[in-house]
């Protein structure tokens, strides 16, 4: 939006009259009475409709959670009495081995892929933040953007074509003569296809944080001899750490929770946690046992992301704590 | 910046883009099954899905759904961003925390949560139900993108508004208002495109009448995939990319991704 010029004579040029007899009407019907409404009361009305909009999704997962903690009587297809059965099932009951192994499968793919996600982000959120040339930094927004943009679908049909036997994988493996060659149904398609949604966003939320960093730092750290990677290690990683911090989270929270990726990519063979509460809501029909994989869903994110938040704050107590012993020690 | 940075971030980004490359290539294929390399080239897939009821009706809905959700969003989030404004401390940050649940949840229990009320409610499979869905999750991000555009307001313009004998409902019409422009435009584009491409939740939420395009695609991908399936995909790709062209010119943006403060 273009700022009027206070020096621009033709910018400050009064608006039509017509217009102006509008916005004359509109203040006396609406502004004009000032009614005298308290301040707590005009806030409150302000938040109010959002906060019923949300309540929907909060009144939602509250039932879950209800659910969650009883028993389900298959039979009359009703709900049975409070009992922590279907965390038993899922956890530590006998037989219990087949949702642990998919929970722990997500969990490991998640971490695989968060980490890499950061790897592959910091270049690209370095380029986006550093180049001088007008054009890359928008091809690179775009180009992050875009995947990110066009939906888990479109994302996970590109991958299908791409690592499938009918794909670009199954000819380049043919024309190698190792025959018809597919990764789909495999953790390395899985792990590929997500970092395809992950890294993007990695790389958007690392933008801030590579923004900070004054390039001077760089160079000073080179002048006193560094080699570049020591200087990367000692000058760059710590200074982006609350971002990776940031970014690592929501990396992990959305690839723990992803459904399109897995289903597509994993050929059904290697379902996450999503694939299964989906499994258990509607071909199982067990609403109770589902409500109760999503919450220990929902608990595992929660909990990660606390860790990777208390870590960071950890760290920066230690970096604080080392800076003042050697201010201690220099004035000693 | 080195030239290696330079290197690996090309590498990563020619990496992102490589499926919808194939995608791309792909959707101009004659074949009557998908097989790379495509044995003909032709624009047929393009014309059959416009051509196919059950596609293009798809399409539409959920063109339909993304804009509504967009539209919910700016209704009820603008208000709330700006009375959260006025508030402090520790209350400021509930409400705000609570607003973007849709994030803090994960999608897919976000969509078994929204399907038990629906089912409730008993309006589970309307458009518009799914539309509401979309806008509770994705509030976010029409919250965060007006935020960077309220922290970056000029307050002596208001000042000078209102000393200059403009009401205070004036003052937010023509003063406030524009100020925020930015950041609801970039927060209204990016939820009507990610409702119009969204699947997680819409694939709980939605029946045979009402699915829209993601589902309509997942459900004959397993079929197996054809040249038209490429095609409808290549519709979505050339969306993202108008909107991402659209938003990188604007302002906020900038202010939304660089912002100072992470």
């Amino acid at each position: 939006m273009a700022m009027p010029d206070s020096a621009d004579p033709a910018v400050v040029a009064d608006p039509p009259a017509l217009f102006v007899r509008l916005l004359g009407i509109a203040d006396r019907v609406f502004g004009g009475g000032q009614i005298a409404m308290p301040a707590a009361l005009r806030i409150a009305g302000g938040l109010l409709p959002a906060i019923i909009m949300i309540g929907v999704l909060a009144w939602g997962l509250a039932l879950l959670f209800w659910y969650s903690i009883h028993s389900y009587d298959a039979f009359a297809d009703q709900s049975g009495p409070l009992s922590p059965i279907e965390y038993a099932t899922l956890l530590w009951a006998k037989g219990a081995g087949f949702y642990r192994t998919i929970l722990i499968r997500t969990v490991l793919l998640s971490l695989l892929t968060t980490l890499a996600a950061l790897v592959l982000a910091i270049p690209v959120a370095t380029l986006i933040i550093r180049t001088r040339s007008n054009l890359l930094r928008i091809t690179g927004l775009t180009l992050c953007l875009v995947p990110f943009l066009m939906g888990d679908i479109v994302r996970a049909f590109g991958w299908l074509i791409l690592l499938g036997r009918e794909g670009l994988y199954g000819w380049l493996s043919q024309s190698l003569g190792l025959g018809q060659r597919t990764l789909i149904g495999s953790a390395l398609g899985i792990w590929l296809g997500s970092l395809q949604t992950i890294v993007p966003v990695a790389a958007l939320i690392l933008l801030p944080a590579v923004r900070r960093i004054d390039p001077d730092l760089e160079q000073a750290a080179a002048t006193l001899g560094a080699a570049r990677w020591r200087c990367f290690v000692l000058v760059n990683l710590p200074l982006m750490a609350p971002g990776l911090v940031s970014a690592g989270i929501v990396a992990f929270a959305l690839t723990m929770t992803q459904y399109a990726i897995p289903d597509i990519l994993g050929g059904g063979l290697l379902p996450f946690a999503a694939n299964t509460i989906q499994n258990v809501f509607f071909t199982e029909g067990n609403i109770y046992l589902g409500s109760a994989l999503a919450v220990v869903t929902l608990a595992v994110v929660l909990l990660t992301a606390m860790v990777f938040a208390l870590g960071l704050g950890l760290l920066r107590r230690w970096r604080a704590g080392v800076q003042r012993r050697q201010a201690v020690e220099i004035a000693l | 910046m080195s030239r290696f940075t330079a290197l690996c971030a090309g590498i990563v980004l020619i990496f992102m883009t490589l499926p919808t490359i194939l995608t791309a290539i792909l959707s101009v294929s004659g074949d009557a099954t998908l097989a790379f390399p495509p044995q003909h080239w032709s624009l047929h897939p393009y014309l059959a899905l416009l051509e196919d009821g059950g596609l293009r009706g798809a399409l539409l809905r959920s063109l339909q759904a993304g804009a509504e959700s967009a539209l919910l969003c700016l209704i009820f989030g603008l208000p709330a961003m700006l009375a959260l404004q006025r508030l402090r401390g520790a209350l400021a940050a509930a409400v705000l925390a609570f607003l973007t649940l849709g994030f803090a949840a994960p999608l897919a229990v976000s969509a078994v949560a929204l399907l038990i009320v629906y089912y409730m409610l008993g309006i589970f499979g309307s458009l518009h139900a799914l539309a509401l869905a979309l806008a509770i999750v994705n509030l976010p991000f029409l919250l965060y993108a007006v935020a960077s555009s309220l922290a970056a307001i000029d307050h002596s313009l208001e000042e000078a508004s209102l000393t200059l004998g403009a009401s205070p409902f004036l003052t937010f019409l023509l003063v406030r208002l524009p100020s925020l422009a930015p950041g609801m435009m970039t927060g209204t584009l990016l939820i009507f495109i990610l409702g119009a491409t969204e699947f997680m939740v819409s694939v709980v939420l939605t029946n045979v009448n009402s699915a829209t395009l993601p589902v309509v695609m997942y459900g004959s991908l397993r079929s197996g995939p054809t040249p038209m399936l490429a095609a409808a995909g290549m519709y979505y790709v050339l969306l993202a990319l108008i909107v991402v062209l659209a938003i990188t010119r604007s302002r906020a943006l900038q202010q939304f991704l660089y912002r100072r403060s992470s």
